[in-house]
């Protein structure tokens, strides 16, 4: 055998070693979190909730119909079309939201920082951005627009291609701190990787730690909140087929705090079936229900499948009735 | 006779088409890749947006399986012996104190390895290429199963053309026939007719795998003791 045949034969089998061996190791990295979505590497350590969904997962589901007017109720939702014009339906394949640590100064309420994955026409949306008085400017290399709107400074970066981010000013530039290295990542809290590790499987999730949850006016009553044992972390997560299936995990700060936790939900699960015990659709939810203690974690999971749905929206069902 | 066709085939006239074959994916794939992430391309299918790693898997079935594979197989298989006929070249290796069989047997080997070293590399860089470093580790297991199909594709289809290559006169032509004409349709075919094809064992689970490797080995075995019985008539 001649050497340059040799020489052909090795770097052959050294491409494909070298192909196979880095497969492998993205693999084994997979295996540690790896496969979550790339746009955390924008989220800054300091938030404190994290929530994603695949938009397009959930557009093509036979859930659409209820998605949608899930996302007419959200202002937020219209509050970026309007002033993007940025159709959630039509451009955005997956969004990323990502809750701050603390109000920013000047923004009170808005804290929120949203990455969206998609097609954007960054032309179009800049032309209308500056039709509304928006102002642009160079951050680490990206063009970021801000619009001064009431009382917050609402901005928009083009991150990568396809790949945008909105929210306040200061947001936005911690993001982009956070994705050139500038500052920390949220990838360093390994507390938080290892829940999104467990709950990203889903077609949308989140993560958050409690006390943020609280620090946000929510539909469940301040007295029912004071009740509740102490806890550390949230994290739910929901996939969307040809039904709804969905799992709470909440991190207590002890092992007896799980277990008052549980024996808490128990009894508001009891209550639920006694008040629904005479609806058939809203029984057969409920006794999907399956509450699981693992140690400090309480769990719940349910299914409520397209038929369970249907009938809770139906005249006379029970979403009809309230 | 394996060192002396591996050499042959490796450095010879022949190479440029393997060359040209295993860096046209490889090539594709770099300038897909770039558009993508330019932005300045998007495959959409049926509203769906086909990413990288689905554009992979297509590659490989398309491309690999569906074209290259096959037509390095017809190109190399048929051309092992009815190259030496046609050069008056086979006088000289039947007169070597070795047996015909073994003609056949180290030409088919130097085929398997020179054609392999050719491409496996090229699809591993074109999944390299095509997926990106996140998504890989879900996909590994995917690209191995690719990678035996393929392997299993080149020993298969270059076992069908040797034994065709030592039985007709002129195998290049029906073997291009059978490539690219009959398995195509027989594919789309209803029935019982897809099995007539190298394609359909080459998609299917293990099994079908195992038994396209061993009736491989029948095919060369088959080619040998051809070979070993037959009389060449040289033309003048």
């Amino acid at each position: 055998m001649t050497k340059r045949t040799r020489v052909f034969l090795l770097v052959s089998a050294g491409v494909l070693a070298a192909v196979l061996a880095t497969g492998l190791a993205a693999r084994a990295a997979g295996a540690l979190g790896a496969s979550t979505p790339d746009e955390l590497a924008y989220v800054p350590a300091t938030a404190r909730m994290v929530a994603y969904a695949d938009v397009r997962e959930v557009m093509n589901s036979p859930f659409h119909d209820r998605f949608r007017q899930l996302q007419n109720a959200n202002p937020n939702g219209d509050s970026i079309e309007a002033r993007t014009g940025i159709k959630f339906e039509r451009d955005v394949d997956s969004v990323l939201v990502a809750s701050m640590d603390g109000p920013q100064a000047g923004l009170p309420k808005d804290s929120a920082l949203l990455i969206a994955r998609g097609r954007f026409d960054s032309a179009r949306v800049e032309a209308l951005m500056r039709e509304q008085g928006g102002e642009i400017e160079q951050y680490r290399g990206k063009r970021i627009i801000t619009i001064k709107d009431d009382a917050a400074l609402a901005t928009l970066a083009f991150a990568e291609p396809g790949l945008l981010l909105f929210g306040a000013r200061d947001n936005v530039r911690g993001a982009l701190d956070a994705k050139a290295g500038a500052a920390q990542t949220i990838g360093a809290n390994t507390e938080f990787m290892a829940l999104v590790g467990d709950v990203d499987d889903g077609t949308a999730w989140t993560v958050a730690k409690f006390d943020a949850l609280l620090s946000q006016r929510g539909p469940v009553p301040d007295a029912v909140l004071g009740q509740l044992p102490p806890i550390n972390w949230l994290a739910a997560s929901g996939r969307i087929d040809s039904g709804l299936h969905g799992m709470v995990r909440a991190d207590a700060r002890d092992e007896q705090s799980a277990q008052n936790l549980r024996d808490v939900v128990q009894g508001f699960l009891s209550l639920a079936r006694l008040q629904g015990s005479r609806d058939p659709a809203y029984r057969q939810m409920l006794d999907s229900v399956t509450l699981n203690t693992k140690g400090t974690s309480v769990s719940l999971s349910f299914d409520v499948s397209p038929a369970v749905l249907d009938s809770l929206n139906s005249p006379g069902g029970t979403l009809r009735r309230r | 006779m394996f060192e002396l066709a591996l050499g042959e085939m490796l450095w010879g006239r022949r190479a440029v088409f393997m060359a040209v074959a295993a860096a046209v994916p490889v090539l594709l794939a770099l300038g897909l890749r770039l558009a993508f992430a330019s932005g300045s391309a998007t495959i959409v299918v049926n509203g769906q947006h086909l990413s990288p790693e689905t554009m992979f898997g297509t590659a490989i079935s398309l491309l690999y399986l569906r074209f290259i594979v096959p037509a390095l197989g017809v190109y190399y298989g048929t051309s092992m012996i009815a190259d030496e006929i046609e050069d008056k070249t086979i006088t000289y290796l039947f007169v070597r104190p070795m047996r015909r069989g073994a003609i056949v047997l180290g030409k088919y080997l130097a085929y398997l390895v020179c054609v392999l070293a050719a491409v496996l590399p090229s699809a591993a860089l074109v999944f390299v290429v095509m997926v990106p470093l996140a998504s890989m580790g879900p996909l590994v297991e995917t690209f191995v199963r690719h990678l035996e199909q393929i392997a299993v594709g080149i020993a298969a289809y270059g076992a069908v053309f040797v034994l065709a290559g030592v039985t007709f006169k002129r195998p290049l032509v029906g073997g291009l026939i059978f490539v690219f004409g009959w398995e195509p349709i027989a594919a789309a075919l209803p029935g019982y007719v897809a099995r007539l094809t190298v394609a359909h064992y080459l998609q299917g689970g293990i099994a079908d795998g195992i038994g396209l490797v061993l009736a491989s080995i029948g095919a060369v075995l088959l080619a040998m003791r051809t070979i070993e019985q037959r009389e060449y008539v040289l033309e003048q």
